[in-house]
């Protein structure tokens, strides 16, 4: 027992295994240096690569939002309307509930008028002043899924934009 | 990139303000010091991880932590 131990002792300090363990601290320090500089581009959420932006088809909706996000972190989903939609001083916002189950909406900016249930889809009506070109609302969520979802934003009769997201736990 | 930022922000200026308050040796770090620490600690990881508490925000901030300790020190 005591012979194994001391075999295990030399090889331990032997130049070879000086050279591996070398090798393998530059490796690993490499590994997380590239993981720092993903981080900063935003492969893991909260850079310039996550942030994207989405129109639909007929340009009555764009979203702005984070396609690469972390579980539970606060994010935001920036929508611009096309001020055509509105119908008597109000437009309606579809969200798809494929993409509302998996998320926590905090607040949205600004308060809707209602919020409403539409088959497969949540209806946010917000009040509109007549004359306006383009409305801005920005809803603040949290995502509770961790992989990859995706739903389906779109504002009065217009066509949907598509959005994903991957959320890393 | 918030996150690396808060990491080296937060970092960086602890250890200036520990070198500005001055050197001593673990065994004369009175009760008082030992309670500074702790208190510190608590502070920082506010200021480290904001409201993300996921598992990739924490390893992304002992990443930017080790890789600083690594090229300054």
């Amino acid at each position: 027992m005591q012979e194994r131990s001391a075999d295990r002792r030399l090889k331990v300090g032997s130049p070879s295994f000086h050279q591996k363990n070398w090798i393998t601290a530059i490796f690993g320090q490499a590994l997380i240096g590239i993981f720092v500089v993903a981080s900063i581009v935003g492969l893991f959420g909260g850079g310039i690569y996550s942030d994207v932006s989405r129109q639909s088809t007929d340009a009555t909706v764009q979203a702005n939002f984070a396609r690469i996000t972390r579980y539970q972190s606060p994010s935001e989903i920036r929508l611009a309307i096309d001020g055509d939609v509105t119908t008597n001083g109000t437009a309606a916002v579809h969200l798809s509930r494929s993409f509302t189950d998996h998320i926590e909406i905090s607040s949205i900016s600004p308060e809707p008028e209602s919020v409403a249930i539409n088959g497969d889809a949540l209806t946010y009506s917000f009040e509109v002043e007549s004359g306006q070109d383009k409305l801005t609302a920005t809803f603040y969520i949290t995502v509770e899924r961790i992989g990859r979802i995706s739903g389906e934003i779109s504002a009065g009769d217009g066509e949907p934009v598509h959005i994903s997201q991957f959320v890393f736990p | 990139m918030e996150v690396v930022l808060r990491a080296l922000i937060m970092y960086s200026f602890l250890m200036v303000i520990f070198r500005i308050g001055g050197q001593r040796t673990l065994a004369q770090i009175t009760p008082f010091d030992f309670v500074l620490l702790l208190i510190v600690g608590e502070a920082t990881q506010q200021a480290l991880l904001g409201e993300d508490f996921s598992i990739t925000n924490s390893l992304i901030v002992i990443s930017t932590l080790i890789t600083i300790d690594i090229i300054f020190f």
